[in-house]
């Protein structure tokens, strides 16, 4: 199963600027409030969600950090890739830097759907060779390319 | 070497939720073994968090723990533990 049509180049962050965690976190909430309109002029409730989940438990690895949350009014889900070129600390498994950020809102029901999407982005982050080449890309589509490419079929 | 196999239920209440996610990376990851948690044709590897968070594990679900090398009892043991303890959350 590939989610690849959740995101489009809007939903792709290239060279994410933050100094730390935190700053990620807020502007991945910045760009996911523009995602749809049950998301717009939320993007504070959006950061303290996140803030809230990884303070539950990070969920970075491999360079990869997935903060995912649910939110009330929300009738789909909206994914946000963000790149940060030097990895911020995220408090990883590993204690290893994260590179590439996966943020995913989703509504209070779809457990299930949910599930697949987070197991869609575990298949694509497994893959040894996607943090390199997220690092690489140039352009938001080329992202869009990667994740297709990486899906599993 | 043959695995050391342990069947568990979830019981807490969230099931496998967010910090039992890490709780299980963070016990697997203190042994010298590998260790896959198998729940409904499902195998994640408990050393990652992702493959951890999208096992779907509810409450009342029932995991196969499998752990191979030459701590896999005490890894076996220690994961175990963690499910029947509900991994500490009240429910």
């Amino acid at each position: 199963m590939t989610y690849t049509d959740l995101l489009t180049t809007d939903s792709v962050l290239l060279d994410l600027q933050a100094g730390d965690a935190d700053e990620a976190l807020a502007k991945i909430a910045d760009v996911l409030a523009a995602q749809a309109p049950a998301l717009s002029g939320r993007r504070d409730e959006l950061y303290t969600a996140l803030i809230e989940r990884e303070s539950r438990g990070s969920t970075g690895q491999q360079g990869v950090g997935i903060p995912h949350v649910k939110m009330d009014g929300v009738d789909k889900v909206s994914v946000v890739v963000a790149v940060h070129q030097d990895g911020l600390d995220f408090r990883a498994l590993d204690d290893e830097p994260v590179h590439v950020f996966f943020s995913v809102v989703r509504p209070t029901e779809g457990a299930e759907e949910h599930l697949g999407i987070l197991r869609w982005i575990a298949g694509i982050a497994g893959h040894h060779d996607f943090v390199g080449f997220a690092k690489q890309a140039t352009e938001p589509s080329q992202i869009l390319d990667l994740l297709a490419e990486l899906s599993p079929a | 070497m043959s695995a050391v196999v342990r069947e568990v239920t979830v019981v807490n209440e969230q099931g496998v939720h967010a910090r039992p996610s890490h709780a299980i990376v963070e016990c697997a990851s203190r042994f010298e073994a590998e260790v896959a948690l198998v729940h409904d044709g499902r195998r994640a590897d408990a050393r990652s968090i992702l493959s951890v968070m999208t096992l779907g594990a509810v409450r009342g679900a029932s995991v196969r723990i499998e752990a191979e090398g030459q701590q896999a009892e005490q890894a076996a043991a220690a994961m175990a533990e963690l499910f029947v303890n509900g991994f500490s959350e009240l429910g």
